[in-house]
């Protein structure tokens, strides 16, 4: 086989042992690899109805299909395991050198099981695999951590995924790291943490070879070179953050925990401001030609050294939505976010929920308590300060709302309802208890079903619905039958991505077309030229149903019912006041018949229940035994 | 009749402004508008407009009033007077 | 002939475009070795900093440090072009040519036990690969006498025009 070892590591933390599995190739064709893969693998070795964050989760990688050879973006592998944040599957995608690790190290995928008693670094050295003493890097921030490991073994080509103290602290919206980059929502941090895994170390030594070299070479030089022109510009140039003022005009970005869609300083904390004032560098993740990353320093004043990562969907969480126009502590809070290993959207989402508990007084000031400021302090909207603390109290659990807070909204508030006897779930955004992102889906209404539905909770990523509504090719302020067809397909096109996986930004370097007919066939071409595969444009396709379906059928095995298609209260009842999407909310009969007609779209049952025909077409024939209808 | 243009992400950066107001013939479309704007700021031509002066380079796109976007089959439509036009460079995810 | 290294070219890495993305490791060591292994590149990528990365290959060297450290006389400079090339009946992989290098652009070959520099890519027609692939064009194929003109250019313009 080509583009893969065929081989699957299995490592007990319990017990320090391992065993290497081995797949057909068929069960290759299936999965291929990234979120699929890893989603498949947890169907396999979790315990159902266990808790997250208990020995009996496991976690799941999948290295990426293209990692570890020229074709662009191909440099990333998929997580999954079940989310302390919302007990359905979590699976997360992150980028750079550890998926090329570890396909040069011979594996295909890694399941880690149990627990470890003392906190263990697991060291992977092509086949051998090396329980090290973790606890002189317990404390240490995720970047810490990295070069700490990378100087022991003083080799730059050791590459490590890592907890930062927030997944020490079994934070629920802790995320792992590697090479900067983060394997980001669902809380993976929190079940390495639980593991006592503080970091995952790969050094692979061995060459990639595939087969078609020469092909595989040609098409790879043609989308790079496609990768510099109009096809990536809004990715290069100014990065994601470009959505700042573009959401903003609309009426949809985020403002003051969802409460507003405008912001009045949203120019203060847009990319254009960063790309001006702010901006140190773009750089890239292995193996891509684009260069997206805008690198974002503040060089004076109280955050000075503060150096972060700034995507839009960090920046709305952590500046707008809690009402900052000050884009230093912005950037502060982000770098915190990536140093002490905390999703930056879930921890934005979450503050951004206390900051209205404030404001409403269902805080006060001590309740805020902590070291750097033992009487409290205002958390109102705005207070830029304010969100920096509660990131560092959040990673710690330090103080009452450091712990409240680390549970995530979902969780954070039915606390809080108990203890105080209040309503505050009215202001939790959250879908399935995984927080939302950075558009108002109040007039976003093919989004907001693809996100109701959302297997892994709100997540703009893996429903990608936003975009035929952002970009006005259906009426965002209404519904229509459509709507359930179109989510269906924005969600398998998200996932095929997702799972060889390929970085999205490269859809329009094919051919200059972003659609599957525009898309499809070039990616069966790298597929066959790595695998010697004879995968067609309707092959391609199927990845991604496959994906998303196994997903779903974990779902079902948890537990999932059609009640947990549902979108926070907020959405549901309160319209906003002014701009140009107030007005609107998605009501309850709006959303049941989006969620009737996308059931029928994906040939499921009106509750949401997949036939066992269904699943032994799409070659799950085990899965249709346990959760088919 | 006036409309008011505003340029975001790319648009901003190769013009250099912020927000213009234009007077222009009633019954303009927006087709018309960009061919202006390309003559105005010709410095975005490849970028932001295509070759041709009229077609925006992907990814910008022009919203109208904030509540649509104007898709191809609509540029030869027409704004009114006082409407917005923003200039936006359309991004997904992040 | 040229008597100096002024004109004897090298790929060089201008660390303000590079990004980091490796591409150059991938070519090279697939040119060279047949496989895509990052350990059997002749150049090789450093990021020092989040920031700060650049790629480093042979600097062909005027009197080659690594040529005099040799102790089997396993590597020639080549006269004309500066190109460092290995004997392979007699290296043995010691590795004090790796030593003697100042830039760290010498490898041990982990399969054939042989240190490895840059060639150049002299036998392909379109030169160095990592040149050629290198999407930031932060790589480039130059002579020093080059790059010490476009440091004088550059002086003048920001001391004369300020910018």
């Amino acid at each position: 086989m080509y583009g893969y070892s065929g081989k699957i590591l299995h490592i007990d933390l319990t017990t320090r042992k391992t065993r290497v599995e081995t797949k057909p190739e068929e069960w290759y064709k299936t999965y291929i690899g990234g979120v699929s893969m890893a989603s498949r693998l947890c169907w396999e070795n979790i315990e159902p109805g266990c808790d997250p964050l208990s020995p009996d989760n496991p976690i799941c990688i999948a290295g990426g299909l293209f990692a570890g050879t020229p074709v662009p973006v191909g440099g990333k592998y998929g997580m999954a395991s079940k989310s302390p944040l919302t007990g359905f599957i979590g699976d997360s995608l992150s980028g750079s050198w550890l998926a090329v690790s570890l396909k040069r190290a011979g594996w295909d995928g890694i399941v880690v099981h149990g627990a470890s008693d003392e906190w263990v670094n697991v060291f992977i050295e092509d086949d051998k695999v090396e329980f090290r003493d973790a606890s002189h890097l317990v404390g240490l921030t995720t970047t810490e951590t990295e070069e700490t490991i990378r100087e022991e073994f003083g080799d730059d080509q050791v590459r490590s995924a890592t907890i930062g103290p927030a997944g020490e602290n079994l934070v629920r919206m802790a995320n792992v790291s590697n090479d900067g980059r983060k394997a980001g929502r669902c809380g993976q941090g929190a079940v390495w943490g639980s593991k006592k895994l503080k970091a995952l170390s790969v050094r692979g030594t061995q060459g990639v070879t595939v087969a078609d070299p020469e092909t595989l070479l040609k098409l790879s030089y043609d989308i790079l070179q496609a990768a510099q022109g109009p096809h990536t510009q809004k990715y290069r140039i100014l990065g994601t953050s470009s959505n700042v003022l573009n959401m903003n005009k609309m009426g949809l970005l985020p403002t003051r925990n969802y409460q507003q869609g405008v912001f009045e300083d949203a120019e203060l904390v847009s990319g254009e401001y960063l790309h001006e004032h702010y901006k140190a560098k773009t750089i890239a993740c292995a193996q891509c030609p684009i260069a997206c990353e805008q690198v974002g320093h503040v060089k004076e004043g109280p955050y000075a050294g503060a150096m972060g990562h700034i995507e839009y969907e960090s920046l709305y969480a952590l500046s707008s939505n809690c009402g900052v126009s000050d884009m230093e502590a912005a950037i502060k809070s982000i770098a915190n976010c990536n140093e002490l290993g905390l999703d930056t959207m879930s921890t934005g989402v979450t503050i951004s929920w206390a900051l209205e508990c404030y404001e409403k007084g269902v805080f006060t000031k001590e309740d805020f308590k902590c070291e750097k400021y033992p009487e409290g302090f205002e958390a109102n909207f705005g207070n830029g300060e304010a969100v920096v603390t509660l990131t560092e109290m959040i990673a710690h659990r330090e103080g009452y709302m450091g712990d409240l807070l680390a549970e995530g909204t979902l969780c954070s508030s039915a606390q809080v309802e108990e203890e105080r006897a209040t309503e505050t779930y009215k202001w939790a955004m959250n879908v399935k208890g995984l927080e939302t992102p950075g558009y108002d889906a109040r007039t976003l209404k093919t989004f907001a079903l693809g996100l109701a539905v959302g297997v892994r909770g709100g997540c703009h990523n893996r429903t990608a619905a936003y975009d035929p509504d952002i970009k006005g090719q259906v009426d965002r302020f209404s519904v229509d039958e459509t709507r359930g067809k179109l989510a269906k397909s924005t969600e398998e096109y998200a996932a095929v991505y997702d799972t060889l996986p390929l970085c999205k930004f490269i859809r329009r370097c094919f051919t200059g077309k972003a659609d599957r007919a525009g898309a499809w066939p070039a990616i069966a071409e790298l597929i066959n030229a790595t695998t010697g595969w004879d995968f067609d444009y309707d092959a391609v396709d199927l990845i991604g149903e496959r994906a998303h379906t196994i997903k779903k059928a974990f779902n079902i095995r948890e537990g999932w019912t059609r009640e947990n298609d549902a979108l926070p209260w907020r959405w549901q009842h309160e319209p906003m006041e002014e701009g140009p999407s107030a007005g609107h909310v998605v009501t309850d009969e709006e959303l049941e018949y989006l969620k009737d007609i996308y059931y029928e779209a994906k040939g499921w049952t009106n509750e949401g229940l997949i036939p066992k025909e269904k699943l032994s077409k799409l070659g799950m024939e085990d899965v249709a035994e346990e959760i088919g209808v | 009749m006036r409309v008011h243009v505003e340029f975001l992400g790319v648009s901003r950066l190769v013009t250099g402004v912020r927000e213009i107001d234009l007077d222009v013939k009633q019954g303009t479309t927006f087709r018309d508008l960009v061919r202006l704007l390309s003559t105005k700021y010709p410095g975005m031509i490849g970028d932001v407009i295509q070759p041709d002066g009229e077609t925006l380079q992907y990814p910008n796109a022009l919203n109208h009033n904030a509540r649509r976007v104007i898709q191809e089959s609509q540029m030869d439509e027409s704004p009114s007077d006082g409407d917005r036009i923003i200039i936006m460079s359309i991004s997904a995810g992040g | 002939m040229p008597t100096s290294t002024s004109k004897y070219q090298y790929v060089a890495c201008d660390p303000t475009k590079c990004v980091g993305c490796q591409i150059c490791e991938y070519v090279c060591s697939h040119n060279k070795n047949g496989e895509f292994n990052t350990y059997r590149s002749r150049i090789r990528t450093v990021r020092a900093h989040k920031i700060l990365m650049t790629a480093v290959t042979c600097r062909t060297c005027e009197d080659a440090p690594c040529v005099i450290a040799c102790p089997r006389d396993a590597l020639k400079q080549d006269p004309v072009t500066g190109i460092v090339r290995v004997d392979a009946s007699r290296c043995d992989g010691c590795a004090w040519c790796i030593e003697a290098c100042d830039f760290g652009a010498i490898s041990i070959n982990p399969a054939s036990k042989l240190a490895e520099i840059c060639d150049l890519c002299e036998d392909e027609e379109d030169g160095p690969q990592c040149v050629k692939w290198c999407p930031k064009e932060a790589l480039e194929l130059t002579t020093p006498d080059r790059r010490a003109q476009r440091a004088r250019h550059k002086l003048a313009v920001e001391e004369v025009i300020g910018s």
